[in-house]
């Protein structure tokens, strides 16, 4: 905790915090992205989503209280960026953010920003058919071995509430897989 | 041949195969955890530069001296510049003020007079000094009435 404060301080203070910013950058850009990326699945939009993660963690950054890890903080705008991004997108097309996804998932045999065999498309397919918190949650339980204590924390929702939706997205996985 | 132990001389870490299939699943999961998603090469390198060029960072404190330096030395000179011109404007009017006063005061005292008060009288702060709540203005429309400062007793303390 006592290292998170120095390096919250070297970020906030001016002679510092270029240093300790592209210290913060070179450390989450990868998981964030991928996080971000599961989300929107475009890797377009998950750039889009990635730089506007980074610019507002550098201009919230003094308004963070540190009640809870950098990390946890960061996970938490990026969820809500790719979040936002995908509801502006399936807006704009007049769809659901679920629609949105399984388009997006339909497209990606011929993406060039995915090279997965006909399991991993599968996956990816009965994925993107599930609810957006299960997807959320499936996600970043599964690929990303998160915590359910620290999800709970991103996602806002209880612990008992995440493993209900984890145990419903395996289930509904299996079921599509299988048909 | 008998003599030989048909046990392996070779050797395995503690519990090795205890956690094999965990470290090998290990293995599995992390190389798809990206589910098949790529992306261009170069990308994560690319964007740091692309994000760090969307940063505006504040001036760090010795670069914000010097960059409001010419500032301070403006307002300073500003100051400087003022105050001169402030002495100027006020000490003109004042300087005519003094020079009235003093023709005036050679017009209406005879030499005996203009001797025994001229050590007093020829110098401008008292002037000033007596007459300082006098508008320039009020003593040239006195002079023009004909009722000078000498006249209506200003200069006398009695």
């Amino acid at each position: 905790m006592e290292q998170q404060n120095q390096f919250i301080e070297a970020l906030t203070s001016p002679d510092t915090q270029e240093v300790a910013f592209k210290k913060l950058l070179n450390d989450y850009k990868e998981k964030l992205y991928w996080h971000v990326r599961k989300i929107v699945i475009d890797h377009e939009d998950a750039d889009d989503a990635l730089q506007n993660t980074f610019i507002k963690v550098f201009e919230n950054i003094r308004g963070f209280k540190g009640n809870s890890s950098i990390y946890t903080w960061m996970y938490k705008i990026a969820t809500h960026e790719a979040l936002n991004l995908l509801n502006k997108k399936s807006r704009q097309l007049g769809v659901s953010n679920e629609e949105w996804i399984e388009k997006q998932v339909a497209q990606l045999e011929s993406d060039i920003y995915f090279d997965g065999d006909a399991m991993q498309l599968k996956l990816q397919k009965a994925i993107a058919k599930l609810p957006e918190k299960q997807r959320l949650v499936f996600n970043m339980k599964y690929f990303e071995e998160i915590k359910y204590e620290k999800m709970s924390e991103i996602l806002e929702t209880s612990v008992g509430g995440l493993k209900a939706s984890y145990h419903h997205a395996v289930k509904k996985i299996k079921n599509t897989i299988n048909e | 041949m008998n003599r030989i132990d048909k046990k392996s001389p070779f050797k395995v870490p503690k519990n090795y195969f205890d956690h094999f299939d965990k470290r090998l699943n290990q293995k599995i999961k992390t190389k798809n955890s990206t589910n098949g998603l790529i992306t261009p090469h170069g990308y994560f390198m690319k964007v740091e530069s692309e994000i760090l060029n969307k940063i505006v960072y504040p001036p760090q404190k010795n670069q914000a001296y010097k960059k409001h330096l010419w500032k301070i030395i403006t307002a300073a000179a500003a100051v400087v510049a003022i105050f001169y011109l402030n002495k100027n404007i006020f000490t003109a009017p004042e300087n005519q003020l003094a020079e009235f006063f003093i023709e005036d005061y050679l017009t209406y005292n005879n030499t005996y007079e203009i001797a025994d008060y001229s050590d007093y009288y020829f110098e401008t702060d008292n002037f000033l000094e007596n007459y300082e709540s006098i508008a320039i203005d009020d003593v040239l429309e006195l002079r023009l009435y004909g009722e000078t400062p000498t006249n209506l007793n200003l200069f006398d303390d009695e």
